[in-house]
Parts: C-alpha cells; sequence; structure tokens
C-alpha cells in the first residue's frame, strides 16, 4: 500500500488547516435523539420567523456523495434527497442518495417516479436503523453557479408547505472541478408574499448570460444559508492517510486540460456579456447600472484569469521538477534530491 | 483476482463509507456495536475489480453483538434493485465489515452467503463466483497511518478458500476535490488565503514536499544499508535501480516536452490577455462614465450644451456619437479617447481570434459599432489590414515579445500619427476645454493603462 509511514512533516500543512479552521470532528454530533426531534417538527419555529434556519452542516460522506453524484451526471442535472436532522437553527445532513431522475431545468422537480422510489428507500432505511429522516434535496447546476432558479423556487416553497423542515442544496460539478474546491450552496425561500427586510447583497457568482434573467427575477425570493462541514474521528484518520496518497496526483494533473470547455465557456459568456452591456451603452441612459454590470464582467474576467494562473503554476512545477533541461528560472530545492539517485 | 499483480481498486468513497456507517452505529446504539456490514458495488472487468460505492446491510444488534441471523434479504434485494436503477453501470461485487479486529470471524462468511442469497432474487446483477470481502480495523485506524484495511477474495465454491489481495486507492477528480475540500476546509470558503491560484500553489507545494519527502527517505535507507546498519532488501534496490533508470528517460523526452511546454506558455500568455483586456475594458467605462457626468455638469452650466440637451433621452449613445462626431471635428480631449478604445477592441479582438471563437461575435459588435456612427465604421475598416498585419506578426513572437508588442503597438507603434495628432490636439485642449480636470485625469489613466497586461506576461520571459 503506498499510503506508508511517512515524516509526521508531510501533513503538516493539512493539520494547519484543520487547527485553523477548527474542524469540528466530535462523534456526538452523530446522535439521534428521535423525542427531540418530534418535538421540533411539532413544535414548527420556522413558522414563525422565514428566517429561521441560518446553518448547514454536512457530513464528508453526504458531501463526497453529492460531489460524485453530480459529475457523474455531466451536464445534464441530477437530484436526490438529503437525510438528517435539525438542531436549533441548523440543518445537519448525514447522508445524501441519489435519485433517478436526470435531466435538464425543467425536468427536475420530483416526480412520481422519483416519489415512489424515495419512499421505497426511506423506508428500507427505517428498517436498517437510519433513524435520520429526510430534510432536503439537493440537484445540480452544471456550469452556472449556485442559486435556485424559478422552477427551484416553486418547488422548494411547495416542499417548504408540506414538508417542513426542507432545505436546497445546489451544487455546480463543473465549477468545482474548474476551481478545484467544492461549489455548493444551501438555500431556503421565503414565504409568499414576504419581503426580506434588508438587501444584504450576497456574494457575487458570475452567471451566464442565458440564465441571468431567471437569476435575477427570484434572487430576491431565498437566502442562503452558511455552509460547514463536519467529519468524525475515524474519518478524519481515513482522511489523513488518503491525503498522504493524493500528492502523486496533484502533481501529474492539470487544471488546464480537465477544464479546457469550462474555461472556454467561460469566455464566450464574457464575450456575450460585454456584446449586451454594449448595446445597453448605446441605448440606456441609466449608467450607474450598466456600469454595475461592467463591474461584474471585470470580476468573471479576474475569476478566469485566476484559473488560467493556477494552471500556469502546475505548468511551472512540473517543467521545474520532471524537465531538467538548465533554464533560468529558480530550479526549487526539491529538484536536486531528485537527480542524486 | 488473485493473479499476481492485479490490484484491487477502491474509490475513497468505499472507504469513507465504512468509517461513516461505523461511527454513526457506534454512536447511535452503543457500545454493543463492534463491527458493520455493507455490500460494495463496484465494476468487474475481467480480474481487474473496482470497487465505487456502497450500501449498508440490515443487520440487528443484541447485547452481546451483532446478530447475524437477523439479516434482511429483502431489504436487501430492494436495496440492491435501487441502487442499480440509479447506477446501472455498477453491480454488487461483495461486501465489507469495518470491525475493531484484524482477524477474520465466521461472520463475515456466512454473511456474504447470505448476501450471494439475497441477490438471487434480484434481476440485473450478475452472479460473481469470487466476491470481495473488505475488512477494516476501526480502533487501528486511529493509531497507524496505514490505512488498516484489507482485501480479502472468496471462493464461493468453498468458503473456506480465503486469499488476500493486494489492494490500491483509485479516485476520479471529483471525489479528489472532494476528499480534499473536507480534508482542509470546514466552511464554504475555507480560510481566506488569497486566490484559487495561490490556494493551488500552496496544494502544489505540498506536492512537491511530499515527493522531496519521499526521495529522502530512499535515500536515507541507502544511507543505512552502506553503513551496514541495514540489511539490504534486494526487491527495494531493484525497484530503486528501477527508477534511476526511469529518469534517464525522462531525459529523452525533455526536449520535446520543453516544446510542448513553449506552445502551451504561450496559449496562456494570450489567454492571459483577456482578463486584463476586459479589465480595462472596464476602467475605460468608469472614465466615460465621470467623463459623461462632468460634461453634463459643465453643460448645465455653460448655455452652449442646450442644443444638446435634447438628446438626454440617451446619454450614452449621445456621448458616443459625441466622440465619433469629434475624428472629424474634435474637440479638444475628448478626441483623445477614440484611438485608445479602437486599440482595445483590437486586443480583444485578436484575442479572440486566436481562441477561435466568438471571434464572429466581437466582429459583429464591431459591425453594430460601425453601422452606428458611420465615422468610426470608416476608421475602422480603414484599420482592418493593419490589424490583419500586427495579428500575423505577433504569432511568430513569444509571450513576452507579443504583450510588449501589444501595449507598446497601442500606444504609439500601431498608429504614430494618430497619437502625435492627439498629442498635438491636447496641446490647446488643455487651456481651452473646460473639462481640463477630467482630461488631465484620463490623459494619466491612458499611459498606464496597458502596464498591467505587460506586467502580467512578465513570467514567460523567465522560460
Amino acid at each position: 500500500m503506498e499510503v506508508d509511514a511517512a515524516k509526521p512533516s508531510a501533513s503538516v500543512p493539512q493539520r494547519n488547516w484543520e487547527l485553523s479552521n477548527q474542524i469540528e470532528n466530535v462523534d456526538s454530533i452523530f446522535e439521534y435523539n428521535a423525542n427531540m426531534q418530534t418535538e421540533m417538527r411539532n413544535a414548527k419555529p420556522w413558522d414563525k420567523d422565514p428566517h429561521y434556519f441560518k446553518q448547514i452542516k454536512i457530513s464528508a460522506i453526504a458531501l463526497l456523495k453529492m460531489t460524485m453524484h453530480a459529475k457523474r451526471g455531466g451536464n445534464l442535472e441530477i437530484m436526490g434527497l438529503l437525510q438528517g436532522r435539525i438542531d436549533a437553527n441548523s440543518f445537519i445532513i448525514l447522508d445524501a442518495f441519489a435519485l433517478p431522475v436526470e435531466g435538464t431545468e425543467t425536468r427536475v422537480n420530483a416526480q412520481a417516479q422519483a416519489y415512489e422510489y424515495m419512499s421505497v428507500y426511506t423506508d428500507l432505511c427505517d428498517t436498517e436503523g437510519r433513524k435520520e429522516k429526510v430534510v432536503g434535496w439537493y440537484h445540480s447546476h452544471p456550469g452556472y453557479g449556485c442559486w435556485l432558479s424559478g422552477i427551484d423556487v416553486s418547488t422548494q416553497t411547495l416542499n417548504q408547505k408540506f414538508q417542513e423542515p426542507w432545505v436546497a442544496i445546489v451544487i455546480d460539478p463543473l465549477r468545482t472541478m474548474s476551481a478545484g474546491k467544492v461549489d455548493i450552496g444551501a438555500f431556503r425561500t421565503y414565504p409568499e408574499g414576504y419581503r426580506p427586510p434588508d438587501d444584504v447583497p450576497s456574494e457575487y457568482q458570475s452567471i451566464p448570460m442565458n440564465k441571468i434573467e431567471d437569476f435575477g427575477v427570484h434572487c430576491k425570493r431565498y437566502y442562503p444559508l452558511d455552509v460547514s462541514f463536519f467529519k468524525s474521528q475515524l474519518d478524519a484518520h481515513i482522511l489523513s492517510a488518503l491525503w498522504n496518497s493524493y500528492w502523486i496526483s496533484t502533481l501529474s494533473s492539470s487544471p488546464l486540460f480537465s477544464n479546457v470547455e469550462f474555461i472556454n465557456n467561460q469566455m464566450h459568456d464574457i464575450g456575450q456579456k460585454l456584446g449586451a452591456l454594449n448595446t445597453k451603452f448605446q441605448l440606456n441612459d441609466k449608467s450607474t447600472e450598466a456600469l454595475d454590470a461592467m463591474d461584474k464582467i471585470v470580476t468573471d474576467a479576474k475569476a478566469i484569469g485566476d484559473e488560467l494562473e493556477s494552471g500556469r503554476i502546475s505548468h511551472f512545477v512540473k517543467k521545474s521538477l520532471f524537465n531538467r533541461k538548465p533554464c533560468c528560472c529558480a530550479p526549487p530545492p526539491q529538484i536536486d534530491e531528485e537527480m542524486q539517485p | 483476482m488473485s493473479q499476481k499483480g492485479q490490484k484491487v481498486q477502491i474509490h475513497p468513497l468505499v472507504i469513507m463509507q465504512m468509517s461513516e456507517h461505523y461511527s454513526r452505529f457506534k454512536v447511535q446504539l452503543g457500545r454493543g456495536v463492534n463491527e458493520v456490514y455493507g455490500a460494495i458495488l463496484g465494476r468487474q472487468n475481467n480480474r481487474q475489480v473496482e470497487a465505487i460505492n456502497s450500501f449498508q446491510l440490515k443487520v440487528g444488534y443484541s447485547d452481546d453483538g451483532v446478530d447475524i441471523d437477523s439479516f434482511g434479504e429483502r431489504h436487501t434485494a430492494q436495496r440492491a434493485e435501487q441502487y442499480l436503477e440509479v447506477f446501472p453501470e455498477l453491480q454488487i461485487i461483495g461486501i465489507y465489515c469495518c470491525s475493531e479486529n484484524d482477524n477474520l470471524t465466521g461472520n463475515e462468511k456466512s454473511m456474504l452467503l447470505k448476501l450471494a442469497l439475497a441477490m438471487r432474487g434480484v434481476e440485473k446483477t450478475t452472479h460473481i463466483d469470487s466476491p470481495l470481502l473488505l475488512k477494516m480495523n476501526a480502533v487501528k485506524a486511529g493509531i497507524a497511518r496505514t490505512l488498516p484495511l484489507t482485501a480479502f477474495e472468496v471462493d464461493m465454491v468453498d468458503i473456506d478458500r480465503i486469499s488476500k489481495l493486494e489492494w490500491i486507492l483509485v479516485s476520479e477528480e471529483s471525489e479528489r476535490i472532494g476528499v480534499n475540500h473536507i480534508a482542509k476546509l470546514s466552511t464554504k470558503d475555507g480560510v481566506k488565503d488569497g486566490g484559487a491560484d495561490e490556494k493551488h500553489a500552496k496544494a502544489q507545494m505540498a506536492a512537491m514536499q511530499m515527493l522531496s519527502n519521499r526521495v529522502e527517505m530512499i535515500l536515507a535507507y541507502f544511507e543505512r544499508v552502506k553503513n551496514g546498519e541495514k540489511e539490504a532488501d534486494w526487491e527495494i534496490l531493484k525497484e530503486a535501480n528501477l527508477l534511476t533508470q526511469r529518469l534517464k528517460t525522462i531525459d529523452r523526452y525533455g526536449e520535446e516536452m520543453g516544446e510542448d511546454f513553449a506552445k502551451e506558455e504561450k496559449t496562456i500568455a494570450l489567454f492571459q490577455l483577456m482578463p486584463q483586456i476586459t479589465k480595462l475594458v472596464g476602467n475605460m467605462a468608469h472614465v466615460w462614465a465621470k467623463v459623461a457626468r462632468s460634461r453634463q455638469i459643465t453643460e448645465s452650466l455653460s448655455d452652449e450644451g442646450f442644443h444638446l440637451r435634447q438628446q438626454t433621452a440617451s446619454r450614452w449613445s449621445h456621448q458616443f456619437g459625441q466622440m465619433r462626431n469629434s475624428s472629424e471635428n474634435p474637440p479638444p480631449g475628448i478626441r483623445r479617447f477614440t484611438p485608445v478604445r479602437n486599440n482595445e477592441d483590437e486586443d480583444y479582438l485578436d484575442e479572440e481570434d486566436e481562441n477561435g471563437e466568438n471571434g464572429g461575435l466581437k466582429r459583429k459588435i464591431n459591425m453594430a459599432e460601425n453601422n452606428m456612427s458611420g465615422n468610426v465604421g470608416n476608421s475602422n475598416l480603414a484599420k482592418q489590414p493593419s490589424r490583419k498585419e500586427r495579428k500575423g506578426r505577433r504569432q511568430e513572437k513569444c509571450p513576452r515579445a507579443l504583450a510588449t508588442s501589444s501595449s507598446a503597438s497601442s500606444s504609439a507603434n500601431n498608429n504614430p500619427t494618430n497619437s502625435q495628432n492627439d498629442q498635438e490636439m491636447m496641446e490647446p485642449g488643455w487651456n481651452s476645454s473646460e473639462n481640463v480636470r477630467t482630461a488631465g485625469n484620463v490623459g494619466s489613466h491612458v499611459p498606464d493603462a496597458p502596464m498591467p497586461s505587460a506586467s502580467n506576461s512578465a513570467p514567460p520571459d523567465q522560460i
């Protein structure tokens, strides 16, 4: 097995990360108190406060399952359900399972087939000793970011009416691959007719041209939850062992190759947006609005620049490590050691 | 699959699921639980076995441990059907057991037999005659640095014939990102550690550190063997020798790689121009807005602006029109932007053309502009050949030269007459124009503008 005993220093960056992030690895998060859950479900504190839920904690396994399922779907949207519980203001997601539903935006809404699948699945869970209830759903937005579309909003609103507590998770497999970190968002919709008190501008994200209208119309009808992740102690040990064997693929993979299509699409999108803006500039006299749009395009462009830059870094690393031709860029110290054997 | 050299490929998801299953049951059901079971889903291609996913099996627990007889056959069959509906390319290839010791107990075997029995009723599954058995020691996982995971192959004809298998961890990109993410970051955005590229650089550094550690380890081993502190293991020495042999092949392919590298480096440099140029366009837009605003103020102060105010419905178009008309009869100050803007467009266009995409789109936009104001259309058309020339010239150059030439040409080379004109035009403008201040601002801004792209493409000169 290649996960052999390395010097302890090898995982120092990882340990620092964990320290600085205060990763919870207390196993008590797995506890499930059925009485308390029923009590909370009966009390329905979320009926009174439309902004009741503020956080969501996702287990390592649920995150992994969602990421892989979303990736498997490729450019098709996939969907599945989340199992977990509620704890005060937060959802705790322990597991996720896939639904046999695939399709474009219009088709992602839990239909009869999916519903039947779900009820069989949860019945089985009851008998095998898994106590967590279904508390939400996840679906993917390949390439266009994490937000709720019009259909998503109505699905979520419907479920919040009849299936509370209910949360929606959106995951973008393409941006996940491109940025090297999981692109995920969790949302709750406001009840109909509710107006959010103060408009806190949410974190900016790039939304493609053909989706921006859909986004703009509905973006005031839901709010994002704070997403965090947790793992058990055993998970933590296993993850550190896995980490030890990952360095090879980190060195050998290049984001440039895996994301060519995504980056091209992004550039195309920027081109389109600029084109649209051009007409706007010529016709519209609300210049501040147009300027804002311009700023957003610039942000998008910068993001692509970042991605390209990271590709370039991998490139340089590979060159300096494995191409031992004398070159004028400063070779990293590792290269010497490699030459000796 | 017991053939030598054939290793079972195991995805992290399976291992994580074993761990999660164990931890959850331990917490929820208490001390009585000391082993958990699940079915492994995966692919089997001849003797190549890949464990990809899993689901837990239904077993009851009493006070003194697992109660194998309570295994739910119907449950398992239903569950299997459900998973196969969502993941049609997978099949059940065996079971996992996560317990607190390393040795096989009789339980695993009876579990396997029960599973095989349950699977008989399921359509779509193929019969497996040598299922996989993964066994993890959850107690040891906390202490050891290696994964306490063992893989076995069971012969279903003779259930006692169990042979140990070698296994290897494989993962796909998305899985890797997921694992990395959960291993490192607890919040959605993680620590505020700069941009994506910085994080990437850190990951690369860590990986290089790891590589050098490995090399050091080998060297340290040699050292000790040399000093007689350690018995020489010929297997290890042979592999090390193989490694050094391989380093020579790297040399052979080095040149080829160098060429590829240079080519790709150029492509990246070219791509990199795009964000920079977009940034410039953004800056320009802001400057225009400011100019427009100050113009309006001045217009409202002076009577000269009277006839212009009739057009206030479209301030921008007026602004554009004004600028375009200005090429014929240039009012000072504003005139100065026109060539700069054109250069902007051209850079962008070249970029798009190189990418081989939406160049057409951009050109269309250009056309739209042309239609909008004939004057500029003429000037643009007049410039078209020169752009082609420039593009041709560029392709032969190395990225750095490219970048500098683009910035240099946009400021001077390309339109020497224009910029000279500008300079001349500017001179009277400084005194006579009402918006001297704005013009001054812009004047100081524009020469700076191409700098970022030039400085950004600086790295290539290190090649």
